[in-house]
This record gives structure tokens, C-alpha cells and sequence, in this order.
């Protein structure tokens, strides 16, 4: 919901010609917290709910031991590659203001410690953040900033939970994966254009600097989607793509895919007579957005991994390990060809 | 303003602005290209800009222009049939049916001839409960049964859509859902016009030819029969006729507003109530207006603007010029 | 000879009963009208002549032949329907409204001919009206939109012509006019049912008066028959010296 009423503002915002949504890219150290409330000792933060999908990643990262449960997700039954301790979770509903699907009574009755919640900070999410330490007395967290923070948010929030000896690991396997995005992108990437294809017909897309394409962009590769005063989504015509000639299509979705492989439209891209067009599919975890967490570190080393044949042969470990890490779970081979698989289904 | 002249205007304005959409878009194609792909040696042009034209442009106007006519045509006819000029073609709730359809085929991740079916069937679906709803009434008014019933199967069906809003996923389904109800000629393909072309005409064909009696309909019931019209009938005829429009449009363009409710009043103001000659002034201006808030939607910016917007953006503040302009309603 | 025969007719709504034992018939060529307080049941009566009501018992004959076993259709081409004037939603041209009155005669698909437009042209020269054919309907005043339902009728070409209380929102010298104009139509050989509040309309050009009362049921007569002040003073449940007072009727 929050999604559609940004990206309405920032269309409105866009058409009355202001610049109000400034592109910020640079990796900070500065803090990445904002804390509601009394926030309680690392020892006595024992009990957590995530207030929305991208604090559900961080914290299954971090603690997934002291979550109560999911915001986002229902991991039982479908996702036999993470491990029990993950799946077991129940899904306990969002928190985001008049969107919220999680009651503040059922929040009180879960009696948590804290409340975390990982993405945008502004005074929209910051007075939410306060009514609820009003009303409920449970301190709030609040995780901001973008992919390329992802280093700084672990750590941050890894000393408030006093997980430090974790976060730091994480940290460093982000930081890994951000460095060599950077190098690569100096090598080869900015060399590269692509487009974000969505929607049944694929003629939705991420603007370039918004959150949904942000992984993508971290690699240097250029959005042809850009729009000066836009950074949500934005539909797009056919007539326009074929102008843009990005030199290559990513998607996740099967059927957004099977479309651009099938409509005699998309035929006149080059990137599609040169089999330019990557699906990447969601299993469960988005590896560009869906949710915009720090999940997509997994889907800037996995899209490198693509573009660089060189790391192709190592991207089998380096997921294996990225799940011990992130998700806690052993990635058998068997699993890993089953989440892998569908970028070859282009061959 | 005479007849001939609005006429001669009307013509006018519509070739004008067909000519103006096929002539431009994002992609380069001179007007020599496009007589060449037109009458010429059509060997003679590159094979993209071919494609450009055939596959991608050339559906999209004339999709534009279908569709535009075929809203304003089934406005006319709800607004004379219900005897109010407030009434838009969805009166009977047949776009929140559809929109509820495609959120629903949204969710459940469908293709795009799912989305269309699933919008195209709940579009029809929620017209038949409605009238199936309104034999159940008979002690009232039975326009204004209709148009109450109509009013609370749309809210039932906008609280469906929110539902599904709140369970869709907010990064990817939902951003779907908000654009296809925003409406939109984006991804009109050459399958989808051949589809709806037939249905959309199958439709138009009797409210077209009805017109004249389509005037009996604006006198209250009684009138209407003791002229020996077949009130019920007719009606029915006409809200089966008008639906099927409105749902074929509404299937392939998403929710385009404003269309069907403000331009046979534009026209009514300049032609008179008489449908013989409003609705085929009614379908001339829907084109018009629909081609060019299309033709802007798709070379303002480098994305597009959903259609949705504009043409609210556009109708709105000239309907309420003409209002103030005009001496009485 | 007559046109139309009420023959122990019950009228009414299903769940409530307005009038019964309706007994009376309409000859052809003349002006019948109806005299009843509000609420008696004249203007059921005529929705229920019209065949939009079903009769709750006995029987209307036109020309020998129950209604029942007309078609909306037949039946509009020989009862056509005044309105009291009213405001329609849209404008409509007053020759526009004219010509839907040949919508029984016309084929469900077909649009009026010239030729007909000549013959709306001509009744509105008949009823004095030409010069308006051009105007929007609603910018009419009550009388000239009265005038512009009666061509509408004509244009039906019926044999009988129903008024309802046609005079009821006119000033005094446009229901002057009016009667007249349905004193013209006699005279042309048209037969009239008319509805009418007022005792001395019906004086000055019925042929016949039916009376409708809850308490009495139906009584008809010549105007000379009906009129008189013992009748309506119990019609309208009124002292007869005010009836005569009034009216300057004799006993």
C-alpha cells in the first residue's frame, strides 16, 4: 500500500515538474537507527516482531531465534530449502500504519520486546513509529537505508541485539558482494543497459533509482527505463522499448517471461533475438525486490555470477554459503539446481 | 452550430486526430515511411519500423478509437435509458465487476488472457447479479432499483479489489493491480484488438440501430408504453448491448473513466438529446478524445502516464467549462 | 356506438383496492369525462384502460375485444396518452417529442420519415403551435408543453384520445385554450376521455360525465345529468348551497 501511494506522489510530484525524491546512492556509515521508546538491553530483547518484509530478512538473518514470527511470509509446507527452525515461523501480519495487518491488540498479547522495522524513514514512518510507542509502550526500531548500507544496518542492529559476533560475519559477506559489484560495474557493467520487465505483458518497470531495480543498478548496469522526476514504477509502451534497445531483459516472473519469448511484439528487441532475456524467479525470496531486503545481496552476486562467466563455476558455493549465513539453512545441490534453474530456461 | 457544420467538424476533428496518433509516437517514422507502409512498397522500409507500425501503433490507435467510441456510445445509452445524465456506463457496476476479475487473476499470477478473461467474466458476472438481483424488487421504481443495486454490488466489488490489495504482494502484484485499474493502451496487441473488435462491434451494432427508440426510454415508463414501446424489453436490449461494450473495452484498456459519463453530455450540448444524432456524435467525440489523451499518454514522458489520469485530467476541467458557459442544463 | 365498455370492472393495486363494479361505456366521437375527488381512482382508471395495470376483476372491451388480447402495440394505435406536462431530464426538440408518438407504427429499427415530419409539422400549424417546433421542450411554459403532449397523441393518429387532468397546471386563459383545442378535436370526429378537477370543464364540453366516488361508485349521464349541485356537493363532500355558490349551478 505505502508502495502505491509513494509512487502516486512521486507521479504527481513528477508531473508538476518539482524534485523533491533526490537520488541518493552513496554508502554512508552514518547511523542507520532511529529508536522509539526505551529501547531495552541486548539481553532483554529477547522477544521480536518485524514490522514488514524487509525487517522479516534482516532479522531471519540476524535472530531468527528470537522472532515471534514472519510479517510477510508463510514459509511452512512450500520451501523445503530452508531449514525448520525458518519454516516454523507463523505469519503475524504488517505493521504500516492505516495499512497495517497485524491489530495492536494481537501485538500486546504477543507480549514483544521490540519492534524492528527495516526501509524508508521519513516522517510518515516516524510518526507511525511514535503512535505506537504511545499507545502500546513497546519500543520501536527503525532500520533505514539503501542496499549499498546493508554492511552498516547489520552491524547496527546486530549491536542493539547484541548479536555482534554474527552480524559482523554478515557484514563482511555483504560487504564482499558490494565491493566486487563496484569493481565490476568500473570493469564492464556501465558498458551494459537493461530493462526490468513486469506485469503479464512485461511492460511494467522499476524507474532507474528506484528500490526496484536498485540491485541491478549497484552493478553499473544502466536502467533504460529513466525518468527524471520518477522513481517508482511506471508503465511503459512497446514503441519506447524498442527505441531503448537495452541490451538485456531481466524479469522474475514465468509468465512475464513466457511472454516476451512468445509476443511477435518483443521480437523486434535485439535483446531478445540474442536471447538476452533472464528470468530469474522468486523462490520465496525476490532476488531483485520482493522484498526489497537485503535478500538482493544474493541477486547482485548471482546476476554478476551471469555476466561474468568467470564466477559462474564458484556461484554454486558462494549461495550455499550465502544461505548458511543468511538463512541458516544447508542448500543441498539438488535445491540449489532447483532455484538456479530457470535462468536457463532461455537456452 | 447546424448540423452539416457539426458534422463537417466532427468528421474533421476525428481524421485529424487519427492521423496525429499514427503519426506520433516514441519511435521515428516520417510520414514517407508511413505512406510507403501504407500504399507503397512496403519492402521499401526497415523491418523495425514495419513492426513498430503494424504490431505496435496501428493496434494501439485503432484500439484507442474503438474504444473511445464504443464508452461514449454505451454512456449515451445508460444516460438515456436511466433517464440521468449522471449515469456512466458502470452504473451497473460492470468495471468494479471487471476490475475485481483481473485483481483476482492478478493475484493468482495469471496471463495477460487470463487477467482479460477473468476481468471480461466478472464484468458480466456482476451486470447479471445485478439485474438478477433487480426481479427481486419489483415493488420499486425499476430504473432506480437498478442503479441502487448497482451502486451496492460496485461497493461490494470495491471492497473485494481492496481485500485483494491487501493480500497481494506490495512489491509486484499490487504495483499490477494499481496500473490495470488506472487503465491504460500500453499493452494492446494485435491478438487482443481481433479479439474485442468483434464483441465491441457486436455491441455498438444494436445501440446503433435502436437510437431512435433509445429516446422513448428518457419519457417515464407509462408514456413510453402507451406509445406501444416495449418498455422492459428495449431496456433489457440496450443494458445487454451496452454491457457487452463496456466490459470488452474495460477487458483489454483497464478502467478508462470519465470517457463514457462526460462525453454525450459534451454532446448533448452540442447536438441536442436526440440519439440520432447524439450517440453518433457521442462515438465521434470518444474517439477524438480518446486518441488524443492516448497519443499524449504515450509521448509525454519516456514512461508512460496511465491513461486513467488523463483523461480525467483532461475531461474534467472542459466539462466543468462547459458548464459554466452554458446557460441552463 | 361504443368505443370502449367498462364492464364490472375492479381496479386497483394488488395489495389494495381503488374501485369496483365500474360499469360504463365511451361512444365513438364523443368527450367523456371523468369528475371523482382525489384518491377515487381516475387516474388508476386510465393507467388500467391503457393496459399498465392488470384489472383485478371484469373486463374492458375496445371495439368488442377484451384489452387483455391487445398487444402494447395495437393497442397504441388506438388509445393514445396525454400526460399532465412534465419535466423531462433531457431537451429534447419539440418536433423531436412529437415524432415518438409514431413509434407504434414504426419498425422497431426505423427512424421517423420526412413524411412524417411533414405530418407533426402540420398538427403543430393545427394546434397553433408551429413557430415552436424548434424549441427545446423544457423551455416551454405548462401550456405550450400541453399543447406539444396533444400532438405527440395526434401523432399516434388514435381513435381514442385519454386525457389526465390536462388543464391542471394552467393559467386560466391557457385552459380556455385547451378546451377548445378538445372541443376542435371533437369536431374533427376524435373521441375523448378526459380526467378533470373541474366541474365546469366538463360542463363546457362533455358529452358525457362519469362520476367516480368511493361511497356511490359510478354514475353516467349527460353533462346536464351529472352536474348538478345535490351531485357533486356528495362527490365532493360539500354543502350543496356552497356547490351552487360557487359553480352558479342550479339544483
Amino acid at each position: 500500500m505505502d508502495v502505491t501511494r509513494r509512487r502516486i506522489l512521486q507521479g504527481l510530484g513528477g508531473l508538476l515538474g518539482s524534485s523533491l525524491w533526490p537520488n541518493l546512492t552513496m554508502a554512508s556509515t552514518a547511523s542507520q537507527l532511529s529508536m522509539f521508546g526505551q529501547v531495552p538491553s541486548a539481553a532483554k530483547a529477547q522477544r521480536l516482531i518485524s514490522a514488514g518484509a524487509p525487517a522479516d530478512m534482516l532479522l531471519l538473518a540476524l535472530a531468527p531465534e528470537r522472532l515471534l514470527g514472519l510479517a510477510s511470509f508463510d514459509l511452512g509446507g512450500d520451501y523445503p530449502w530452508l531449514s525448520n527452525k525458518l519454516t516454523a515461523l507463523p505469519k503475524l501480519g504488517r505493521l504500516a500504519g492505516r495499512s497495517s495487518t497485524l491489530s495492536l491488540e494481537q501485538l500486546l498479547a504477543l507480549k514483544p520486546d521490540l519492534i524492528i522495522d527495516c526501509g524508508t524513514v521519513n516522517d510518515t514512518f516516524r510518526s507511525t513509529a511514535e503512535r505506537i510507542v504511545a499507545q502500546t509502550g513497546i519500543p520501536y526500531l527503525l532500520v533505514s537505508g539503501k542496499l549499498a548500507d546493508s554492511a552498516a544496518q547489520l552491524r547496527q542492529t546486530g549491536a542493539v541485539l547484541g548479536a555482534d559476533a554474527r552480524a559482523e560475519q554478515l557484514a563482511q559477506i555483504a560487504e564482499h558482494i558490494l565491493a566486487e559489484a563496484a569493481h565490476f560495474a568500473d570493469a564492464r557493467g556501465r558498458q551494459l543497459s537493461f530493462y526490468a520487465a513486469r506485469g503479464a505483458r512485461g511492460l511494467e518497470t522499476g524507474v532507474a533509482g528506484s528500490l526496484h531495480t536498485e540491485a541491478i543498478e549497484l552493478l553499473g548496469l544502466r536502467n533504460v527505463a529513466s525518468a527524471e522526476h520518477q522513481r517508482g514504477l511506471a508503465p511503459v509502451s512497446m514503441e519506447q522499448l524498442l527505441l531503448w534497445q537495452p541490451d538485456i531483459i531481466i524479469t522474475q516472473e514465468p509468465s512475464t517471461w513466457q511472454h516476451i519469448q512468445t509476443s511477435p511484439q518483443w521480437q523486434g528487441l535485439k535483446a531478445v533475438q540474442q536471447q538476452q532475456v533472464l528470468l530469474l524467479a522468486r523462490f520465496p525470496f525476490g532476488w531483485f525486490d520482493s522484498p526489497p531486503g537485503i535478500n538482493r545481496l544474493l541477486g547482485i552476486r548471482r546476476l554478476q555470477a551471469y555476466l561474468d562467466p568467470s564466477l559462474q563455476a564458484g556461484f554454486k558455493a558462494e549461495m550455499q554459503q550465502f544461505f548458511a549465513a543468511f538463512y541458516h539453512s544447508e542448500l543441498s545441490d539438488a535445491h540449489y539446481q532447483q532455484l538456479v534453474e530457470p535462468q536457463l530456461v532461455n537456452a | 452550430m447546424t448540423l452539416r457544420a457539426t458534422t463537417i467538424t466532427l468528421v474533421g476533428l476525428l481524421l485529424a486526430s487519427l492521423l496525429l496518433a499514427i503519426s506520433v509516437g516514441k519511435f521515428p517514422l516520417s510520414l514517407t515511411d508511413l505512406s510507403q507502409l501504407l500504399w507503397g512498397d512496403a519492402t521499401s522500409v526497415n523491418h523495425s519500423a514495419s513492426v513498430v507500425f503494424w504490431q505496435i501503433r496501428l493496434p494501439r490507435v485503432l484500439a484507442a478509437l474503438l474504444i473511445g467510441a464504443a464508452l461514449a456510445a454505451a454512456g449515451t445509452a445508460y444516460q438515456g435509458m436511466f433517464r440521468n445524465p449522471l449515469v456512466s456506463p458502470d452504473i451497473l457496476g460492470v468495471s468494479a465487476g471487471a476490475g475485481a476479475g483481473a485483481s483476482l487473476a492478478i493475484l493468482l499470477g495469471l496471463s495477460m488472457a487470463g487477467i482479460q478473461l477473468f476481468a471480461f467474466a466478472g464484468g458480466l458476472m456482476v451486470v447479471a447479479l445485478v439485474c438478477v438481483i433487480a426481479q427481486f424488487t419489483r415493488r420499486q421504481d425499476p430504473v432506480l432499483s437498478l442503479v441502487l443495486i448497482g451502486i451496492a454490488v460496485g461497493t461490494l466489488c470495491g471492497a473485494f479489489i481492496s481485500l485483494i490489495k491487501v493480500l497481494a504482494d506490495p512489491y509486484t502484484e499490487l504495483p499490477s493491480i494499481t496500473f490495470w485499474l488506472l487503465g491504460g493502451l500500453n499493452t494492446i496487441t494485435v491478438a487482443d484488438l481481433s479479439t474485442a473488435a468483434p464483441l465491441l462491434l457486436i455491441g455498438i451494432l444494436p445501440l446503433w440501430l435502436l437510437r431512435w427508440r433509445m429516446n422513448l426510454l428518457s419519457l417515464p415508463d407509462d408514456e413510453a408504453r402507451a406509445m406501444g414501446v416495449n418498455v422492459t424489453q428495449l431496456r433489457w436490449v440496450l443494458i445487454v448491448a451496452a454491457t457487452l461494450v463496456t466490459a470488452s473495452a474495460v477487458s483489454i484498456a483497464g478502467i478508462i473513466g470519465w470517457v463514457g459519463l462526460v462525453v454525450p453530455h459534451i454532446c448533448r450540448i452540442m447536438t441536442g438529446a436526440n440519439n440520432v444524432r447524439l450517440l453518433p456524435c457521442a462515438m465521434a467525440v470518444g474517439a477524438i478524445l480518446l486518441l488524443v489523451t492516448d497519443t499524449m499518454a504515450r509521448t509525454i514522458s519516456h514512461v508512460e502516464l496511465p491513461l486513467g489520469i488523463l483523461t480525467a485530467m483532461i475531461g474534467a476541467p472542459f466539462f466543468l467549462l462547459l458548464l459554466m458557459r452554458r446557460e441552463r442544463l | 356506438m361504443s368505443l370502449v365498455a367498462f364492464e364490472s370492472v375492479a381496479i386497483g393495486y394488488a395489495e389494495h383496492l381503488v374501485q369496483q363494479q365500474l360499469t360504463f361505456d365511451i361512444a365513438i366521437g364523443e368527450v367523456c369525462c371523468l369528475l371523482g375527488a382525489n384518491g377515487c381512482g381516475k387516474t388508476t382508471l386510465i393507467r388500467s384502460l391503457l393496459g399498465h395495470l392488470p384489472l383485478l376483476g371484469g373486463d374492458i372491451l375496445l371495439q368488442q375485444r377484451s384489452i387483455s388480447a391487445w398487444s402494447q402495440r395495437e393497442l397504441a394505435k388506438w388509445l393514445a396518452y396525454v400526460p399532465q406536462a412534465h419535466d423531462g431530464p433531457f431537451a429534447f426538440s419539440v418536433l423531436d417529442m412529437v415524432l415518438m408518438g409514431r413509434s407504434a407504427h414504426l419498425s422497431v429499427f426505423a427512424s421517423p420519415s420526412q413524411q412524417e415530419r411533414q405530418q407533426a409539422l402540420a398538427l403543430l400549424e393545427q394546434l397553433g403551435i408551429a413557430h415552436l417546433a424548434q424549441r427545446l421542450y423544457p423551455s416551454l411554459s405548462g401550456g405550450e408543453r400541453q399543447l406539444v403532449l396533444i400532438a405527440r397523441a395526434l401523432q399516434q393518429q388514435p381513435q381514442l384520445l385519454i386525457m389526465d387532468e390536462p388543464a391542471a397546471s394552467l393559467d386560466f386563459g391557457h385552459q380556455i385554450g385547451l378546451l377548445e383545442q378538445v372541443r376542435q378535436l371533437k369536431q374533427a370526429g376524435m373521441t375523448v376521455l378526459m380526467s378533470t378537477h373541474h366541474p365546469l370543464h366538463a360542463r363546457a364540453i362533455a358529452d358525457r360525465v362519469v362520476l367516480m366516488s368511493p361511497q356511490t361508485g359510478v354514475q353516467q349521464g349527460t353533462a346536464a345529468e351529472m352536474l348538478t349541485g345535490q351531485r357533486l356537493a356528495a362527490l365532493y363532500k360539500v354543502r350543496e348551497a356552497d356547490i351552487r355558490h360557487h359553480l352558479g349551478i342550479d339544483g
